[in-house]
């Protein structure tokens, strides 16, 4: 079985590790001979996307992302909206989550507008949410409901109506600190603050995003079991570390 | 010195001593830190009363990577050209670390100086609180690159804030500048030319090596940028992996020199060149700087040698993806059979993220066969098993053992004659790991 990735922007958004998200994706395919090929996009390509089963956008600095939103409005806009409500399995974090929104508010400059796929927005906030996150999502099995990551970001994202949170915060900050609300949802596509990167310490989260790319494509699939044994044990560490941990709160301020 | 002046270094320094002895008596660390804290809050003011204390100034070393082996050297050069130097050895860089430093060291407070230079690595975050204090006579920046996000926030707001200190300083002060990486060579656009000096390395393929600074991120700068002309050059580069580079040394056209230095890797070529670049700066000797460069050994922790029961065993400090990339080039390139300990923290004083190993390119590691095994460890030990795991590695061992000290006994159990044990800590993995190492070799001896 074949799947296709577009990488949006590796050059520019690729803070925290970001590109660790595709490594995971293209090896547990690999594991699993499934062929997954990942083609890059950057400032000014035309995309379509008919071809498409996976996207990813990561996160950047505020001077690439002013650059980045103006370019996604200006080229790639159109094309991903149709793509996501076509069910391409999408996944964007940090400062990707933030300009697939409506509108993202840095802290020096311009409100930059986003291509409105999540019914959010995001409002300047007072000092940076640091530090490790727990998030609690309902569409995984077991114990890997719990997704580990590290959030710092200084916007503060509300959600409307027309998208889902991807999970509820159980340790950090969140999409603003005040609902306990985290990420977005939309169809298949999902906004997240958590980096770290996401993927390598939620297996099953990339493992959930692949079946929904299989399925879409090819029909119901089942997803052959990988050795986890490094992942499990870390996750169980990491949760119970972060949990507990006084020092690990977060820095807001 | 005004007489309550004297007074209040005098108790100063009896504090200091004091909590060093005990921090150090009870294990409470380097002991370099909380001595210099205590003074501070005590002494608000206390650095300006020991700025003025050095004859011929300040020369402050700041940049990502890089900033302790080149005050080591500069150190060292400057001791041989027959100056009083004062410094801070094992790399406290921070305000609390250098009060603990120049507060340790003599006072001569009978004196009107208490050394001729002070050459001081700071953290790049301190410096641009407290540059207008140091009045620097001369600023050294070995690169900028991504480090610790979650501490320092990111490269570009750092590049300008420094962009603002040069252009606002009320006296002129001289800057030593990487000319390899864009982010140094933005902020050297903003200095006037008498005050500027460019060193480098000016072969292409070091530059197609994607070592000299972070090429493949927006994070390392502009992807078009004019390498400036440099004053003082490598070329000629020959790598001796883990025993050193050769390389000839070249001074705007006049001089050509043959080097050998005891560092390894393209990273201390240019911590060299640092050096060098300033020791010109103040007026020193270039072909007696040669010679003594020539026998600077490694630094606390940064390729340090040690040997355990007959064993090679090197200790790599890094703590940020462009050292990273580094030292892993290093080891695959170097020849010989070897072993692998990877170390990683995530203490305060690392920075809490440990997202930046994903910007590692581990990947690289595997293009050495001679490795037999891998293990992973440090408090995110599980972290870096499985960055290790998702870089694609051949079929070798891959463990995960959450305590550096068994890891390390367990892996050299199992060295083979004629194998080397390499060790890559991150900063505070590294320091409890090194006393350890220390201790080991010490009573193994």
């Amino acid at each position: 079985m074949r799947l296709k990735l577009a990488y949006f922007y590796p050059t520019r958004m690729n803070l925290y590790g970001d590109q660790g998200n595709i490594q995971i994706l293209f090896l547990r395919c690999r594991w699993r001979g499934i062929d997954l090929s990942v083609t890059e996009f950057e400032i000014g390509d035309q995309i379509n996307l008919t071809e498409y089963d996976l996207a990813f956008l990561g996160g950047g600095q505020d001077r690439e992302q002013s650059q980045i939103g103006r370019d996604l409005l200006r080229t790639k806009a159109a094309e991903l909206r149709s793509a996501v409500n076509d069910g391409l399995v999408m996944l964007a974090v940090c400062g990707g989550f933030q300009l697939l929104g409506e509108y993202y508010q840095p802290v020096e400059g311009q409100t930059l507008e986003g291509i409105s796929i999540f019914d959010a927005r995001t409002e300047r906030g007072v000092g940076r949410a640091i530090g490790n996150i727990l998030t609690h999502v309902g569409f995984l099995p077991g114990e890997s409901q719990v997704l580990i990551g590290f959030e710092n970001h200084s916007g503060r994202t509300y959600l409307g109506p027309g998208c889902r949170p991807l999970g509820k915060v159980l340790k950090g900050f969140g999409n603003n600190g005040e609902d306990r609300l985290e990420g977005a949802r939309y169809r298949n596509c999902f906004g997240t603050y958590l980096h770290g990167p996401l993927l390598p310490k939620n297996p099953a989260f990339a493992d959930y995003l692949i079946r929904l790319a299989l399925e879409r494509r090819y029909g119901k699939t089942e997803l052959a079991p990988l050795d986890d044994l490094i992942e499990t044990e870390t996750r169980r560490r990491l949760i119970k570390r972060i949990k507990k941990s006084l020092l690990l709160k977060r820095r807001v301020g | 010195m005004k007489p309550q002046n004297k007074i209040i270094l005098m108790i100063a320094t009896l504090i200091v001593r004091f909590t060093y002895f005990l921090s150090r008596t009870f294990r409470m660390g380097e002991g370099s830190s909380l001595p210099g804290k205590i003074t501070l809050w005590l002494f608000p003011n206390i650095l300006e009363l020991l700025i003025p204390r050095y004859k011929k100034g300040w020369i402050l070393i700041t940049g990502t990577n890089g900033k302790t082996t080149t005050t080591k050297i500069l150190v060292e050069l400057i001791k041989d050209a027959g100056y009083q130097v004062a410094t801070n050895a094992k790399g406290a860089n921070l305000l609390s670390g250098i009060i603990t430093s120049i507060l340790l060291a003599r006072l001569k407070l009978d004196q009107d100086y208490a050394a001729d230079y002070a050459v001081f690595e700071i953290d790049e975050a301190v410096l641009l609180k407290t540059f207008n204090l140091f009045q620097p006579q001369v600023l050294v920046i070995t690169n900028l690159s991504r480090d610790q996000l979650d501490r320092y926030g990111e490269v570009d707001y750092n590049v300008n804030r420094i962009i603002d200190l040069l252009k606002n300083s009320e006296k002129p002060c001289r800057v030593a500048l990487n000319g390899n990486d864009p982010n140094v060579v933005r902020i050297g656009s903003v200095v006037k030319p008498e005050n500027r000096f460019y060193f480098g390395i000016k072969e292409e393929p070091a530059k197609d090596s994607g070592l000299l600074y972070e090429r493949d991120t927006a994070a390392g700068g502009e992807t078009d940028w004019e390498p400036p002309q440099l004053d003082l050059w490598a070329d000629s580069l020959q790598s001796e992996y883990l025993k050193g580079s050769r390389f000839r040394l070249g001074f705007r056209e006049a001089n050509h020199f043959e080097v050998a230095i005891k560092l390894p890797g393209v990273y201390n070529v240019l911590n060299s060149l640092a050096a060098l670049a300033v020791g010109v700066l103040i007026g020193n000797d270039l072909q007696r700087m040669v010679s003594v460069i020539n026998n600077v050994t490694p630094s606390y922790g940064r390729s340090e040698f040690f040997n355990y029961r007959g064993a090679s065993v090197f200790l790599f400090l890094a703590k940020n993806p462009v050292g990273y990339n580094h030292v892993i080039q290093l080891i695959s390139r170097s020849p010989g059979s070897k072993r692998l300990l990877f170390l990683l923290n995530d203490r305060v004083a690392d920075g809490r993220d440990v997202s930046w190993i994903w910007d590692v390119s581990f990947n690289n590691i595997w293009k050495s066969t001679e490795i037999k095994e891998v293990v992973a460890s440090g408090t995110r030990a599980g972290d870096m098993a499985l960055r290790l795991k998702y870089s694609d590695p051949p079929q070798i061992s891959l463990t995960v053992d959450y305590s550096p000290e068994r890891a390390f006994k367990r892996l050299a159990a199992r060295l083979q004659p004629g194998e080397e044990l390499l060790v890559v800590a991150n900063y505070t993995s590294m320091l409890k790991f090194r006393g350890f190492l220390l201790n080991l070799c010490r009573r193994s001896a």
